[in-house]
């Protein structure tokens, strides 16, 4: 593969790689806030009834 | 907005995004002309231009949620400006990640410390700072405070950088758009680019607003904790 070819492939798949990672990473810590929420609330409502 | 519609806006602008990028690198790779020095390598402008605009425009949030949050003391504005740092050292990593990448078969090195290649690294290190700062505070409003300082002090470096390769002889190119005479982009380049902006800025939106909705979320933990300890 021609240098420059192979540069320009490696730029976008790394930052292609970079950018999906930051998206796992938000939807993991969402989803960890969300049960969190869920499981506080819970306990709230069972306190209360 | 309830759960379900902002589901649909998140996908929506997802599959807008996706369509966006893909079409704009489509367009880059096949339609716009191949630079006359650099040959086909330089077509990572398409990705390193427009990553570094997303990244000023990031850090300009910042810097306008931080004298927002220090006048009204909403939160709101302070969840927005936390939002925009994270996503904007994502896209500041990609100019950092994608430079040296471009700069190696061109110049022969990976790296220099000239005055825009530095002050790009500098600016990334100060929102890394940024956000280390907003892990270690615990108080909410103390952390609010002292990142706005941050996030005000830290936006100094982004016209620095801007600047760095109009003020200074640097190793990085003279500026193409908005430079001094003899600069310019083929019209074909300029689309690409403009295109590229267009996708990646809406994916950046994307991500900010789910950010920002775990700032909220996280908010209404807090709350909820301080109501059961009560």
């Amino acid at each position: 593969m021609e240098i420059g070819l192979k540069h320009l492939f490696y730029a976008f798949a790394i930052v292609w790689a970079l950018l999906l990672g930051y998206v796992f990473s938000l939807a993991r810590r969402q989803k960890q806030l969300g049960d969190e929420l869920e499981t506080l609330k819970k306990a709230l409502g069972r306190r209360s009834n | 907005m309830n759960e379900s519609a902002r589901h649909r806006l998140s996908l929506a602008l997802l599959v807008v995004a996706l369509l966006l990028i893909v079409s704009a690198w489509y367009y880059a790779f096949q339609v716009a002309p191949t630079e006359r020095t650099m040959g086909t390598i330089q077509r990572i402008f398409y990705l390193h231009l427009p990553a570094a605009f997303l990244s000023f425009l990031a850090f300009f949030v910042v810097f306008v949620g931080s004298v927002a949050y220090l006048t009204t003391r909403r939160m709101g504005w302070d969840w927005a400006a936390a939002s925009a740092a994270e996503v904007g050292v994502v896209f500041c990593a990609a100019v950092l990640i994608s430079g040296p990448l471009w700069a190696k078969p061109v110049w022969g090195i990976w790296w220099t410390w000239d005055a825009r290649l530095t002050t790009t690294l500098i600016l990334f290190l100060i929102y890394v700072a940024y956000l280390m700062l907003r892990l270690y505070v615990t108080d909410s409003e103390r952390r609010a405070r002292l990142a706005a300082v941050v996030g005000i002090l830290g936006f100094v470096d982004v016209p620095l950088v801007y600047m760095a390769n109009r003020w200074w002889r640097t190793q990085h190119p003279e500026p193409v758009i908005a430079g001094g005479e003899g600069s310019g982009l083929d019209p074909q380049m300029w689309w690409g680019v403009l295109w590229a902006f267009a996708g990646l800025l809406t994916f950046a939106s994307l991500l900010f607003f789910q950010r920002y909705r775990m700032e909220a979320m996280r908010a209404e933990l807090t709350e909820l904790a301080r109501r059961a300890r009560a």
